[in-house]
């Protein structure tokens, strides 16, 4: 598992390192694919707004809002006219803070979102999920240049918190396939694969990345895919956040919990 | 909502930068010609830049210039070409690189070190007739070496030499290591009992020398065997004004008895706490792990050469260490475990008292002779993806921004695998494959006669290859 601190956010960069591979990672949520995500939050999110994961922009992702809802946030436009979607599961304040695994495909086709949050318990039988699902009209607004946020959702000194929507939570796996899997596929793809870390059991075809926090190191968690979007902490975007200059070292072992650190 | 949180970097501006200024000159242009020399004085050869095979450094040059050691008219002549804007044949690893990939080669690398670019315009204006103080040198002392690594030859190492003398060349249509060759080439090693000019040319030459330094390197051999290195070492730990912009590297196999790595271990921290160099690193050779290893380098024993490395790295808090890793295609099945060994060093010894704070570097170079051991031998799509696997895992294993204060491999340190991968993938002449994979196994077969060692047994990923090998023949 991966602990993301508050105010120190990590991503999956948009752009293809060293031409690993030939998979486009920024175009890929804008077809057809599926993503999932591992989580648990901290109870020191109290904000209205925060951030698991999302694309930013007119952003699309996992979010918590109001101490109660856990939401999956998209935007398409409709004659040049943006509109603001969302997939949301009632959870009450009791529950918010329990650990999850969101679910997500998109029918690009159907223009169409399903979604799945499984509520883990401490057994099989204490498990519960819920599904849900949304469709759009208009066109899905274009995320290709934007990267894969975890724990922040954007930053910039004048954007008021809920736009940040700064998030401290476990981590435990996030992945992303350009190809419309069922919630069963994905659930028995986490399942026979909990454990690994360098090496897949049972992979399934088309991944973009399959980032597991089994195999960590200071700065990166790793891709399963063979793609190499790599999880890795935003220094850059942690610097700026400090107001830190971009040419000095941050020590990320000495950065902890902001509200610590001060 | 902005997008403007994307911070990571995938083109170095530095290296980007500095072609740019290279190629205003010419396509050809690399400063390490000027800057960069190795001297081996065994056998009165130079080059400048590892890449390009060395050639002999005429005596009556020397004895009117000892910077002729590295001031050669031969050299000259390719300085000449380069500022012209040609592309001098000799340097053919480079344009390898950069007709074959993307990635830098080490013409931008090697240009791009601090002990270059400072001196790009001074260096582009020059004339091709000039003498230069180099200000990166690396000099062998002598070819005494207690290994006898399958890569190298008499050369370099004395018990290669007394392997040659006992059983001649190897089978190979190349005859690889024989005399007659090394003597048609004038890279017969001397003896050491004789008076050797080159090394009487170099004393003269260092006082002058030593003050233009920025990173002074001793190879050999075993420099550690030669009564020179030491001379050197109590040169700066005696010297009453001594360089202390010198960064100071010497190679070691780290194979040596435990009584001279002590003395090492001594002077270094003499050196370092006194503060008479910049930096000290020590550089080191391994091509992959453990008993496959030892195949490789004749001589090593790899426990006992991890154990100096951990021993050196604990003792001299202060000193960056190499390790030099010659990619041959011996060294692909068990690279990784190499790659993960490394990364598990730079976490256990980086701390901000190393100049680096990844106390180890792993700097991975492909072998392009002797050919019949280079990884273009190994064209099984299986092995390409395994070194392509390789420089994923250092790419995971990386730091997330260059900075020297980050503990993990290096942009240039994955390039440099990523770019084995590419080379792998490059075009290859079947007759010349065929070839060399007819002498990979007749040099393999006898190395095995003449060392008592068992390819297949130790090479067990290899057997296929190595039966494949040997039908050809």
């Amino acid at each position: 598992m991966l602990k993301i601190l508050h105010k120190r956010p990590w991503f999956i960069t948009n752009n293809n390192s060293y031409r690993f591979t030939d998979t486009n990672v920024w175009e890929s949520t804008q077809k057809d694919f599926t993503f999932y995500v591992e989580f648990q939050l901290d109870e020191t999110n109290t904000g209205d707004t925060h951030c698991v994961f999302c694309r930013p922009g007119k952003h699309m992702g996992v979010f918590t809002k109001n101490r109660n809802l856990i939401t999956w946030d998209f935007w398409d436009s409709v004659d040049g006219e943006s509109r603001f979607n969302d997939i949301s599961f009632y959870v009450g304040r009791e529950n918010l803070y329990k650990r999850y695994v969101m679910i997500i495909n998109h029918d690009s086709v159907e223009k169409r979102f399903k979604a799945k949050l499984i509520c883990k318990g401490d057994t099989d039988e204490d498990e519960k999920s819920f599904t849900n699902e949304a469709e759009y009209e208009g066109e899905l607004h274009d995320y290709t240049d934007t990267p894969f946020n975890f724990g922040i959702a954007n930053y910039e000194h004048d954007l008021s918190d809920e736009h940040k929507a700064i998030c401290q939570y476990t981590l435990w796996r996030a992945g992303l396939f350009d190809t419309v899997y069922t919630f069963q596929q994905i659930e028995d793809f986490l399942h026979t694969n909990k454990d690994v870390k360098r090496n897949l059991i049972k992979p399934l075809p088309n991944s973009i990345f399959l980032i597991n926090t089994n195999e960590l190191t200071k700065y990166k968690a790793y891709d399963n895919s063979g793609n190499c979007f790599n999880l890795e902490i935003n220094i850059g975007l942690i610097k700026k956040i400090y107001g830190v200059a971009p040419y000095r070292t941050l020590d990320v072992s000495i950065l902890g919990d902001e509200r610590t650190f001060i | 909502m902005s997008t403007d949180n994307n911070w990571n970097h995938h083109e170095n501006k530095h290296f980007v930068s500095t072609k740019n200024k290279l190629d205003k000159v010419g396509c050809g242009f690399c400063l390490a010609k000027w800057t960069q020399v190795t001297i081996q004085m065994q056998t009165g050869h130079t080059h400048s830049c590892h890449h390009p095979k060395t050639h002999k450094i005429p005596v009556r040059e020397i004895q009117r210039n000892p910077s002729a050691l590295h001031n050669t008219m031969f050299k000259k002549r390719r300085r000449k070409e380069m500022l012209e804007g040609k592309r001098p044949a000799e340097c053919d690893y480079c344009w390898n690189v950069e007709d074959n990939s993307k990635q830098f080669s080490d013409r931008i690398f090697k240009s791009n070190e601090s002990w270059s670019l400072p001196h790009m315009d001074e260096i582009a204006t020059s004339d091709w007739r000039a003498d230069y103080n180099p200000k990166y040198v690396e000099v062998a002392f002598s070819h005494t070496c207690n290994f006898k690594c399958s890569y190298c030859g008499p050369a370099y190492s004395t018990t290669w030499q007394q392997e040659v003398e006992k059983f001649g060349g190897y089978p190979t249509s190349d005859n690889f290591n024989s005399k007659e060759r090394h003597i048609e080439e004038d890279k017969w090693p001397q003896r050491q009992t004789e008076h050797n000019p080159y090394v009487e040319a170099f004393w003269k030459w260092w006082p002058d020398l030593y003050r233009d330094l920025h990173t002074f390197r001793i190879t050999g051999g075993e420099p550690l065997l030669s009564k020179d290195t030491w001379k050197v070492l109590d040169y700066i730990i005696e010297e009453k004004n001594p360089n202390k912009n010198l960064q100071l590297a010497i190679n070691s196999n780290l194979g040596i008895d435990s009584k001279l790595v002590d003395r090492f271990i001594d002077k270094i921290n003499k050196i370092c706490d006194e503060d008479r160099v910049k930096e000290f690193i020590i550089f080191t050779s391994v091509d992959t792990w453990g008993e496959q290893a030892e195949y490789i380098r004749t001589g090593l024993e790899f426990n006992r050469f991890w154990d100096n490395l951990n021993k050196i790295l604990t003792k001299c808090p202060r000193v960056n260490v190499t390790v030099m890793g010659t990619y041959g295609c011996l060294s692909v099945p068990n690279y990784i475990k190499l790659i993960d060994g490394i990364y598990g060093l730079k976490q256990t010894y980086g701390t901000s008292d190393r100049y680096w704070a990844s106390a180890v570097f792993l700097d991975s170079s492909y072998l392009r002779y002797p050919w019949h051991q280079s990884v273009q031998l190994l064209q099984d799509k299986k092995w390409k993806d395994t070194v392509l696997e390789q420089s994923k895992l250092m790419f995971f294993q990386g730091v997330p921004i260059f900075d020297h204060n980050y503990i993990g491999y290096s942009d240039i340190e994955i390039q440099k695998v990523k770019r084995i991968y590419d080379w792998m993938n490059a075009d290859v002449d079947p007759k010349h494959l065929k070839m060399s994979m007819q002498n990979f196994y007749r040099y393999f077969n006898a190395h095995d006669e003449r060392r008592n060692t068992n390819f297949v047994k130790t090479f067990p990923e290899l057997e296929e290859f190595y039966y494949k090998c040997k039908s050809l023949c």
